[in-house]
């Protein structure tokens, strides 16, 4: 069934919104009781979510129709994190933890050096282009190339602590790269005015597209 | 006047801020809009796929991050069903399933795409990134044997095909990520070590930090939020929500711009006075 | 002994992985596949924590009758009511799809549109440019805001150029670095907590600490 605005769903979907955007003028009851409202059914999303997609074809699947009857053992596993709730026992929420960050120690370990290593590769290419019709070096990005090999190394260096800033021969890099983070800092400043302005548009839209049935929209 | 300015009740920002933005949304302004090399890179991935090629597209993302990355979604999957492109769509967040549930039932009814034949909705799977890299080996068993509607995957055509999420199996990756986990795990334990090209779209703010694995080809262009989708809209020739939000975020930039300026310009004033 | 088994359990579980994926006989006998799917269900069965541990504190705010304690009986009637209907229907539900649509996607949403206007402000109020380094980050944020916008394109053709530039070279090579440092920094925590130096998530289960 496709999901289209019906104008009960349009009317709950635009109170809302103006419920939240009631925190702007100030802090009231209305935007409270949607802020609880929001957790309430996040969370809840996330239940269901979990029982549907996962736990509930894993029992009747996996379990009951295949007998992987060994599933019970991670099942128990899992279940022994709630033993926090009791004091005496909370001991044994341990042991799930200890299993999922040893997971992640090994997952990290064994998959993240690839992805750093072609990084630092990439970083250390030869910087000259050379045109593909007449062999010739292409100037420009030849000359970004050499840049960027620059940005990076004194970006680089302004991480380096540990020797002393006084060191002329690392004082002046450390310097330089300070600066080329904050062009990387203003850029990703300029990315986040643009996120949250769409963040917004998608809000009017929906008031005067699916709500308002302004033409053109 | 400028003490005036400076001590302006936030209220009234706000209030300049909603007419900018809305303004230019009821009255577009029809400002220009060019393409960037990275959003036509991911288009010409896309667009090189053959048809009955599997399509894998990543929707790891929630309802605030939906203005950038549906439109995203939409122009891609409109994009591969005409083509004959086969689609298969996962989702690392759980919003992402029901967010995917929405594009997919409407794209599809557009294109007379039939669901389990032409494309598949894996929906969510708790433990990601640990889920995703099984994947690459047990599609099935990762995948608990179930689509999103908890159809068992036996039963979709499609699906015979895609046992493993690995170059065999899956031609190109498209994910569309909010944060974590998105891109990055798609790269670390899918793209890299089963050879499968993959591009990103992501939401503005995850841009900058994407770009360093755009530079090393890692990533095949990325679709950088709403401006990336307004591109991608224009190259698959199939206006959305983002082109028209452009004109809106054209506004709201110069305002914010505006705003540093007369912030400094009074602070500079007030302090010599 | 409470103490010390879970530690481990940490170092072999992560070893294992580490011997499943980096050795040959690892990835022929497919050893992480087998435990990648124990772990996805042990880590499903526990997901309840969250809503357990909202309804506690929710719970505990009702009994003491708690200023504003009506919301969190809303909260939780949110909470359990949906969940009820999402078991009941499932994720494909009429109903249940409802109220996601129209209720639960314009709260999230608007809930973070409210950073629109935050940004607004914090732009007049306190983006002051008293040095070297903060005229340099305005340069760079007001040729991207402009370069990624069509008013830049339509004010000077140039813009778009520009912001592309800044975004393939200063900005990747910055965030390159910050992602090596990044990198590096998992690594020695991941091989602090291999080698059992680092046991902080062993620590403050139900208040008890590890000494």
């Amino acid at each position: 069934m496709t999901w289209t605005w019906t104008p009960t769903a349009a009317w709950v979907g635009a109170i809302a919104t103006f419920a939240c955007l009631s925190y702007l003028w100030a802090e009231n009851p209305v935007f409270r009781a949607a802020e609880h409202l929001f957790v309430g059914l996040a969370t809840g999303f996330g239940v269901v979510g979990n029982w549907d997609q996962y736990i509930k074809p894993t029992i009747q699947t996996d379990i009951l129709k295949d007998g992987k009857f060994i599933y019970i053992v991670p099942i128990v596993i899992g279940l022994l994190i709630y033993f926090q709730y009791f004091p005496k026992m909370s001991w044994l929420a341990r042991y799930p933890m200890s299993f999922w960050v040893g997971y992640g120690v090994g997952y990290t370990l064994a998959f993240q050096p690839a992805v750093l290593m072609k990084q630092i590769v990439d970083s250390y290419g030869s910087k000259f282009a050379v045109s593909a019709k007449g062999g010739g070096i292409i100037f420009t990005q030849t000359l970004n190339n050499i840049l960027f090999w620059v940005f990076l190394l004194t970006a680089l260096s302004y991480f380096f602590f540990t020797v002393k800033r006084e060191n002329k021969l690392l004082g002046w890099p450390a310097w330089f790269g300070r600066w080329v983070i904050m062009v990387g800092l203003g850029a990703a400043f300029g990315n986040t005015v643009m996120a949250r302005i769409s963040l917004f548009i998608g809000r009017l839209q929906f008031l005067f597209r699916d709500w308002l049935h302004v033409p053109g929209m | 006047m400028w003490d005036r300015l400076m001590s302006l009740d936030k209220r009234v920002i706000y209030l300049l801020v909603a007419i900018a933005i809305a303004v230019p949304l009821v009255k577009p302004l029809g400002l220009p809009l060019s393409t960037s090399t990275e959003s036509e890179t991911g288009f010409n991935a896309v667009d090189a796929l053959k048809p009955g090629d599997v399509l894998w597209i990543g929707a790891d993302y929630g309802p605030s991050s939906a203005p950038e990355l549906d439109p995203m979604a939409i122009a891609i999957f409109r994009q591969a069903l005409k083509k004959g492109v086969k689609v298969v769509i996962y989702a690392m967040w759980q919003d992402g399933v029901q967010m995917s549930k929405n594009w997919t039932e409407k794209v599809s009814k557009e294109v007379g795409a039939k669901e389990g034949v032409d494309w598949v909705n894996l929906g969510w799977k708790p433990n990601n990134p640990v889920t995703l890299r099984q994947m690459t080996d047990d599609l099935w068993g990762a995948a608990a044997g179930v689509d999103v509607n908890g159809t068992p995957l036996s039963q979709l055509p499609l699906m015979e095909r895609v046992k493993k999420l690995d170059s065999s199996s899956v031609a190109f990756i498209f994910d569309l990520s909010t944060g974590s986990p998105g891109t990055a795990d798609y790269l670390q334990y899918v793209s890299e070590p089963k050879k499968v090209p993959m591009s990103v779209g992501v939401t503005a703010v995850s841009a900058p930090g994407a770009m360093p694995y755009v530079k090393s080809g890692q990533y095949k262009g990325i679709l950088s939020g709403m401006r990336g989708a307004a591109e991608y809209e224009l190259l698959t020739r199939a206006p959305g929500s983002a082109i028209k939000g452009m004109d809106a975020q054209s506004l709201g930039h110069a305002l914010i711009i505006l705003l540093i300026i007369v912030g400094n310009v009074g602070y500079v004033l007030r302090k010599k006075a | 002994m409470r103490k010390e088994l879970p530690l481990l359990v940490t170092i072999l579980t992560g070893l294992f992985v580490i011997f499943g994926h980096d050795f040959a006989i690892g990835e022929k006998w497919q050893l992480i596949n087998a435990m990648d799917k124990w772990q996805t269900i042990s880590q499903a069965f526990a997901l309840l924590i969250g809503a357990v541990n909202l309804t506690r504190i929710h719970v505990n705010h009702i009994r003491r009758r708690k200023a504003g304690y009506i919301f969190s009986l809303l909260l939780l009637v949110a909470l359990w009511g949906y969940t009820a209907l999402g078991v009941v229907e499932g994720y494909k539900g009429q109903n249940f799809r409802w109220l996601y649509n129209a209720l639960l996607v314009q709260l999230d949403s608007t809930i973070f549109s409210l950073l629109a206007f935050y940004i607004a402000t914090a732009a007049y109020r306190a983006f002051r440019i008293r040095t070297v380094e903060a005229t340099l980050l305005l340069v760079s944020a007001a040729i991207v805001m402009l370069g990624r916008a069509p008013i830049g394109e339509a004010i000077w053709k140039g813009f778009p150029d520009w912001a592309n530039w800044i975004m393939r070279f200063p900005n990747t090579a910055a965030m390159r670095a910050v992602l090596i440092g990044a990198y590096l920094g998992s690594f020695v925590t991941v091989l602090r907590i291999l080698l059992g130096i680092e046991r902080a998530h062993l620590g403050g289960v139900g208040g008890a600490g590890m000494k």
